[in-house]
């Protein structure tokens, strides 16, 4: 347990409890999970999990159901139409931008079929990708033997082209083996290729109030990164990502005293992981020269970038509303005009040597003596409803921040139903505090 | 520990234990959410922490009811979603809104105290909090920490030393 002075342990304990009295959601406490395991699942649950679907030539419902797939249509059905040939499918497999990466493994090569069929078994692993094309007349269907996957397609015209689908986490759905079945038109024509590959990682992005210290590194296996230093006042920032496709699960950096360690789990997760980590002002003297030797399995491939920098303000609170996306800079520089309803806030973070101020015709906030991360916020006086506001901000030109305005919401937030009035009214006017 | 134990409290008079998704784990979402909510300090996204824990553990709940303490596996997943969000929501600059409500409550003293602790709080790194939370308020011990942070012990002192140092500078408590 930790020793903690008592002044400081009083104000935690009242800190935590104050937070445990505030009970979850509703929704996280009365999920319905019907029917036994793997039955039925309950909805909210998966809204962030559908598959991503990449259609090349034409959209396609591509639905990942949890229960209730339809029972693919027995027998072929009655058509005039004379059987279309293989010729009038597209050529596959379909690589590159639109479909199969290239560097994707074949799982199930091109296979060419008419009518109805199981193709072969396998287990997925990493990113799935699943191609096809058909032709011919009535419904075509290729879906998961055990229901986790299916498609729907109402008609399977020629002109529908090649498709691909991309399902980013099979594992995820049951780890087991997977059998795709084509439920077709006995006189449907169609060509279906499966491949996967580990989930791909997605490059980081470097925000305007960072200064990059390790550009964005890919790898594999153990390395040593290029030497830094952490400038005096500034916030050091790590993103990382790692992906085994296989058991290795861990990514770990260690640099020097300032720096200390960092490890990411989960790298053998379907999706691989993502993290970041970071470290507060090494002082008025900067951190040093930092060397980070990154120690992983040869099987694991991962992604880092280090920069320095203010930390995110992060999303507003639902009930605020901001008035335009947050700004980041270094230096100084204007923000977009704007023109506030109701009662407006200023959030704001920066980092580096000296002071970040915000300026408008009305007000002048110097934010913080010192940046070295610090993050506040500040109700502008003399705010007048539906008078356009122009602020700028005056810092040095090493000084990075970030800048959210943002209108409050009801709950009684900072300077709700505080000064504002309407433009040219005498006195204030009732308060709009719906947050809308 | 107290709150971990309960989720694995098995049936009285020696019946055998209810080892169901709907018996553990969603009656351990109350605790989840405490957990994530003092993590990440914003309800929105300690909801959407909770909801991914149980969606995980409800994917492998054939293997994880058989494990002798499913709470723990779910502590160690939700923690993980809570310090793998990239720098997100580590230092918020305004304070959460309930609590300034409570500034205008009879209690006003106690609630503004609880204002600028969370401001200092907010000023700590997600891994940070975690490891203040789980050793300070939920009393595992370090290497257990460092079990469900996913690193090493070293690791865990250094956050719990660094996030002290930085509330006792911004309380006023050096």
């Amino acid at each position: 347990m930790l020793d903690i002075d008592p002044g400081l342990d009083s104000k935690l304990r009242a800190f935590f409890e104050h937070i445990e009295a505030s009970g979850p959601p509703s929704g996280l406490t009365d999920i319905d999970i019907g029917a036994p395991h793997r039955a039925s699942r309950p909805f909210n649950l998966f809204a962030g999990l559908a598959a991503a679907a990449v259609v090349a030539a034409s959209v396609v419902v591509f639905a990942v159901e949890l229960r209730g797939h339809h029972t693919p249509a027995p027998g072929p059905a009655v058509t005039s139409s004379p059987p279309p040939s293989a010729s009038s499918l597209k050529k596959m497999p379909l690589l590159g931008s639109g479909g199969v990466p290239t560097a994707a493994h074949v799982v199930i090569p091109v296979t060419h079929g008419q009518g109805s069929v199981q193709l072969q078994t396998f287990v997925p692993q990493g990113t799935l990708y699943i191609q096809f094309d058909c032709a011919g007349p009535g419904p075509f269907t290729i879906a998961s033997t055990n229901r986790v996957f299916g498609n729907d397609l109402a008609q399977c015209p020629s002109s529908l082209g090649v498709s691909t689908f991309v399902v980013e986490s099979p594992k995820l759905y049951d780890d087991k083996p997977l059998t795709f079945e084509i439920t077709a038109d006995r006189s449907m024509t169609w060509e279906v290729f499966v491949a996967q590959s580990r989930p791909l990682l997605r490059p980081f992005s470097v925000l305007a109030d960072e200064r990059v210290l390790v550009p964005v590194t890919y790898g594999t296996g153990s390395a040593i990164l290029p030497t830094f230093a952490v400038g005096p006042d500034e916030w050091l920032n790590i993103r990382e990502a790692c992906n085994s496709g296989g058991v290795a699960n861990t990514l770990t950096m260690v640099g020097n005293m300032y720096f200390g360690s960092d490890e990411l789990d989960q790298c053998s997760f379907p999706d691989g992981a993502t993290g970041g980590s970071g470290s507060g002002p090494p002082g008025g003297s900067g951190s040093g020269p930092v060397s980070v030797h990154v120690t992983a399995d040869p099987s694991i491939s991962w992604e880092i970038l280090i920069t320095e920098g203010p930390t995110d303000l992060g999303e507003p609170s639902p009930a605020d509303v901001g008035v335009a996306p947050a700004a980041y800079g270094m230096g100084p520089g204007s923000l977009p005009a704007f023109t506030p309803t109701q009662t407006y806030s200023v959030a704001f973070v920066c980092s580096g040597v000296g002071s970040l101020t915000i300026v408008s015709s009305t007000f002048t906030h110097t934010a913080t003596p010192t940046c070295g991360g610090n993050s506040d916020y500040f109700t502008p006086p003399g705010q007048v409803a539906g008078q356009p506001v122009s602020l700028s901000v005056e810092a040095p030109a090493g000084v990075g921040w970030e800048i959210f305005i943002y209108q409050v919401g009801a709950s009684g937030s900072p300077g709700a139903c505080g000064p504002v009035r309407e433009a040219g009214a005498a006195t204030p006017v009732a308060c709009v505090s719906s947050g809308a | 520990m107290g709150v971990i134990a309960s989720a694995n409290v098995a049936a009285a008079g020696g019946s055998v234990p209810d080892q169901t998704f709907e018996a553990i784990a969603i009656p351990d979402a109350r605790r989840l959410y405490s957990l994530a909510l003092s993590i990440l300090r914003d309800e929105g996204e300690a909801e959407d922490a909770v909801q991914e824990t149980l969606l995980k553990a409800w994917r492998s709940w054939d293997s994880v009811s058989r494990m002798d303490r499913p709470a723990a596996w779910l502590t160690r997943v939700c923690v993980n979603h809570c310090i793998s969000r990239r720098r997100h929501l580590r230092a918020r600059g305004w304070p959460p809104l309930a609590l300034i409500a409570e500034a205008t409550s009879p209690n006003a003293v106690q609630a503004g105290d609880l204002i600028d602790v969370d401001r200092a709080y907010r000023q700590l790194s997600l891994r940070q909090r975690a490891a203040i939370t789980l050793n300070y308020r939920h009393g595992y011990s370090v290497d257990e920490c460092a079990a469900f942070m996913g690193c090493r012990p070293g690791t865990v002192r250094a956050h719990l030393a660094r996030g002290l140092a930085t509330l006792r500078k911004e309380l006023g408590d050096a």
